[in-house]
């Protein structure tokens, strides 16, 4: 993906259209940007899978609001957040603790990435739950997020 | 089309990219020294001195009476006497509002008083009159420009700009107003850090069998810290991960030190002279103890006594060491979001002034755990980077390098409770374009308030406000019903434009806007006017000029299109476009600007079909034999 990525910009690039024409330096803006969300796309795991659903044209039926409310995905989410607000920066075993955190948090992106992994590569896709490991997967990056800036706290803390 | 082929100066070759040589050069525009640089002859680029043989040009402005300006060295030796007239470090101010420096913990006070400028901008009072930092950096752009056209036998055709990885959006749009007001045609902003790469020529240390590299750039200038982690591969410099600190830099070493200084004197309030004297102290020193180990402090009194202390490096490792460590963070923080370890990196360049500081270098080689290359100057090698890039956009060789940088900054909406809604992530690369759906809350809203922030952090208060402007003329409907498209779009030179329009009702409505801070192509304009007032006519010739360059640069771009898909166009359609370009040559034989630039943009109109496709050409071309399961 790397390789015709590269080929792209090298043809497409802005920098190779300086001394062109306003149009096409324009074309070559529209494609380059282009060209850069489908790399980002295909190249996460998560932008790929909602982008398929999009694609699918069976984004419309999920309601986003019922996956919220789920118990399983609130319970989850619960736990984390507690866990997370437990760590105490002051604490010195508060690395270990975030860490272990970190640890659980990849486990279980693993599972759902590959649950997505199986969910896509059936014959028929069950773009329900689809939508439903997206919306945990999301929710998993978001957590991660919030981790990254309890952990910048701590390096702050020791320089 | 022999007539457009007369167009190439005579002796030039006719391949279809080969045109004459362009005039164009790189500028480090630094915080503390300004640099020019330009391919030499021999292919490498090289920095250009000044008269005396300096290349490094203070970044120093001096106001003197009657509107006289003085830059450089000068004006460095100015501010001793007249501290108060004369700015330095105006790379700090650069696009920042008034409130936001005050609010700054680390801005240190400047010797002279700030105001609330147009726009929101700062302005500084500056003797008689009020200057933005944007009017100050022009005078050192047009200094190195001036050199440069002297270097070089003639009038400038592009410059490319470096800005810090890290500027934010109105950083980046003052500098290239900056740019334009100095009179420089931009052909690109490109980042310090990605500029370093490619006059380190890290192509050269692709090593094994997948001829590919992971590099760390750790630049440290003057004001500002800069991070990236590029990885390269087969010429192309793609940067994965950037950081930094907008505010740190070799002038918070210097006023570590300066404020032990006023310490050790025991004095206080000292005036402006004085203190100026004591700045100039602390920078000698900091200097000096990059090789000595201890350095000798000696400082004038007014009643012709000389104080003197001494200051040790380590004290001086102590003084800066959580400028230093803070480094650290940021740099952790670019290896993370690259995904990489630091054992993964093939090496660590070290760039900017600050890293010749001993204890930088320590740091650097303990936290990436190897030794930094620095084999270059590091107070060079970002203008010639900068010239390498300004080279290749002016098509003056054929290459296959090619710099691909991503967005410092996340850039984002206020939504609901203060709370920013991120539409594109940091480190996404540029150009990009991401649009967000929104809708209203209330029966009969007519107007949407749309809020544009940059940063990282959840609450708008701790981002940076970029824009604000309210789509009206929503028609009525029920709650939720509109829909509201904002699309976020990021140039190739990383600014942002923003639109929304409301889809539903096929009405669209769209405005786009550029930050609040930074001027407007009508000022601008304006400035370029009033600094011409004492000759129109140069206004006259200098119009004249661009547009012949223009022209003459659109009808190479179209012969060289014909040469290579001519066969794209049926007999008619070529005549039409012949035609077309013949009307432009007819233009370019009577000296009026405007009817020239009249005949660029209908020739331009005119060819759009064939542009378009040459580019659906080379698509195809590129995707021969692939398929979209390919990439899945």
């Amino acid at each position: 993906m790397q390789q015709p990525y590269q080929d792209l910009q090298r043809a497409f690039h802005p920098d190779r259209f300086v001394q062109r024409s306003a149009t096409e330096r324009r074309l070559s803006l529209e494609q380059v940007t282009h060209l850069n969300r489908a790399y980002q796309t295909v190249k996460d795991p998560l932008l790929r899978s909602e982008y398929l659903l999009e694609r699918s044209g069976q984004g419309g039926a999920i309601d986003e609001k019922a996956l919220n409310r789920e118990p399983a995905f609130l319970m989850e989410v619960m736990e984390q957040r507690e866990a997370l607000e437990e760590v105490e920066i002051t604490d010195p075993q508060a690395m270990q603790r975030l860490q272990s955190l970190r640890r659980e948090a990849d486990q279980r992106i693993a599972q759902e990435l590959a649950a997505l992994r199986a969910l896509h590569g059936a014959t028929a896709v069950d773009w329900q739950a689809v939508a439903r490991c997206n919306h945990r997967l999301r929710y998993q990056r978001r957590f991660l997020e919030a981790m990254d800036q309890v952990e910048e706290q701590l390096w702050q803390q020791d320089g | 089309m022999d007539f457009l082929l007369d167009i190439a100066e005579p002796g030039q070759s006719a391949a279809p990219h080969a045109g004459p040589v362009k005039r164009v050069v790189g500028i480090d525009l630094g915080t503390t020294y300004s640099l020019v640089a330009a391919m030499s002859t021999d292919g490498g680029p090289l920095c250009i001195p000044d008269a005396e043989g300096q290349c490094a040009l203070p970044s120093v402005v001096h106001y003197a009476g009657q509107r006289q300006i003085v830059v450089g060295r000068a004006a460095q030796q100015l501010a001793l006497s007249h501290p108060e007239r004369t700015i330095s470090s105006v790379k700090r101010l650069m696009g920042r509002g008034l409130q936001e420096l005050q609010k700054d913990p680390t801005h240190a006070t400047p010797p002279w008083p700030l105001q609330d400028g147009e726009g929101g901008m700062v302005c500084i009072d500056v003797a008689d009159r009020l200057v933005s930092p944007v009017e100050v950096s022009a005078e050192i752009l047009k200094v190195l420009k001036l050199r440069a056209e002297e270097a070089l036998g003639g009038p400038l055709q592009g410059a490319v700009v470096t800005v810090p990885a890290y500027f934010d959006d109105a950083q980046r749009q003052a500098t290239k107003d900056a740019a334009r007001l100095a009179g420089l045609e931009v052909l690109r902003l490109v980042n310090e850090p990605t500029a370093a790469a490619l006059a380190y020529g890290l192509d050269r240390f692709e090593g094994g069998a997948d001829r590919q590299g992971l590099f760390a750039i750790y630049d440290l200038g003057g004001g500002t810290f800069d991070v990236s982690i590029l990885r390269l591969e087969q010429g192309v410099f793609q940067v994965l991960a950037t950081g930094g600190n907008s505010r740190l830099g070799g002038d918070d070493f210097d006023q570590r030190v300066l404020t032990e200084i006023v310490t050790l004197l025991g004095e206080e309030g000292l005036d402006g002279q004085r203190l100026q004297a004591c700045r100039q102290l602390a920078r000698n020193t900091k200097e000096a103890l990059t090789t000595a180990e201890q350095v000798n402090m000696p400082l004038p009194l007014p009643d012709g006594t000389v104080w003197q202390q001494a200051m040790t490096r380590s004290r001086f490792e102590t003084l800066i060491e959580d400028l230093v460590r803070s480094t650290g963070l940021v740099c952790r923080r670019a290896l993370k979001d690259a995904g990489i370890r630091p054992e993964q990196l093939q090496g660590v360049v070290l760039v900017g002034g600050s890293t010749r500081v001993p204890a930088v270098r320590r740091y650097v080689a303990e936290l990436f755990g190897r030794e930094p290359l620095s084999d270059l100057d590091p107070d060079q090698v970002v203008a010639l980077g900068a010239a390498h890039q300004a080279d290749l956009l002016a098509g003056n060789k054929e290459s296959e390098l090619l710099l691909l940088d991503v967005t410092p900054l996340s850039l984002g909406l206020e939504t609901m409770g203060e709370l920013v809604e991120k539409v594109i992530p940091r480190n996404t690369p540029i150009p990009a374009a991401r649009a967000q759906a929104f809708t209203t809350f209330k029966d009969g809203q007519s107007a949407m308030a749309i809020h544009v922030v940059q940063g990282e952090r959840e609450l708008v208060s701790q981002c940076r406000s970029l824009a604000r402007f309210e789509l009206r003329g929503i028609p009525p409907m029920v709650a939720g019903a509109a829909r509201i498209r904002v699309t976020f779009r990021v140039d190739a030179d990383g600014l942002l434009t923003v639109a929304a329009q409301e889809e539903t009702t096929g009405v669209e409505q769209s405005v786009v806007v550029k930050p609040s801070y930074g001027l407007s192509d009508g000022q601008i304009e304006q400035m370029l006017r009033e600094a011409l007032t004492h000759g129109a006519d140069d206004m006259r010739l200098r119009l004249l000029h661009e547009a012949k360059v223009e022209a003459e640069r659109v009808l190479h771009a179209l012969r060289a299109a014909l040469q290579q898909d001519g066969d794209l166009l049926s007999t008619a359609e070529r005549e039409l476009v012949e035609a077309s370009a013949g009307r432009l040559l007819e233009s370019l034989l009577v000296e009026d600007h405007e009817r020239i630039n009249q005949q660029v943009s209908r020739l331009d109109k005119e060819t759009t079909f064939f542009a378009q496709r040459r580019m659906d050409r080379g698509i195809k071309a590129a995707m021969q034999g692939r398929h979209v399961g390919d990439f899945a």
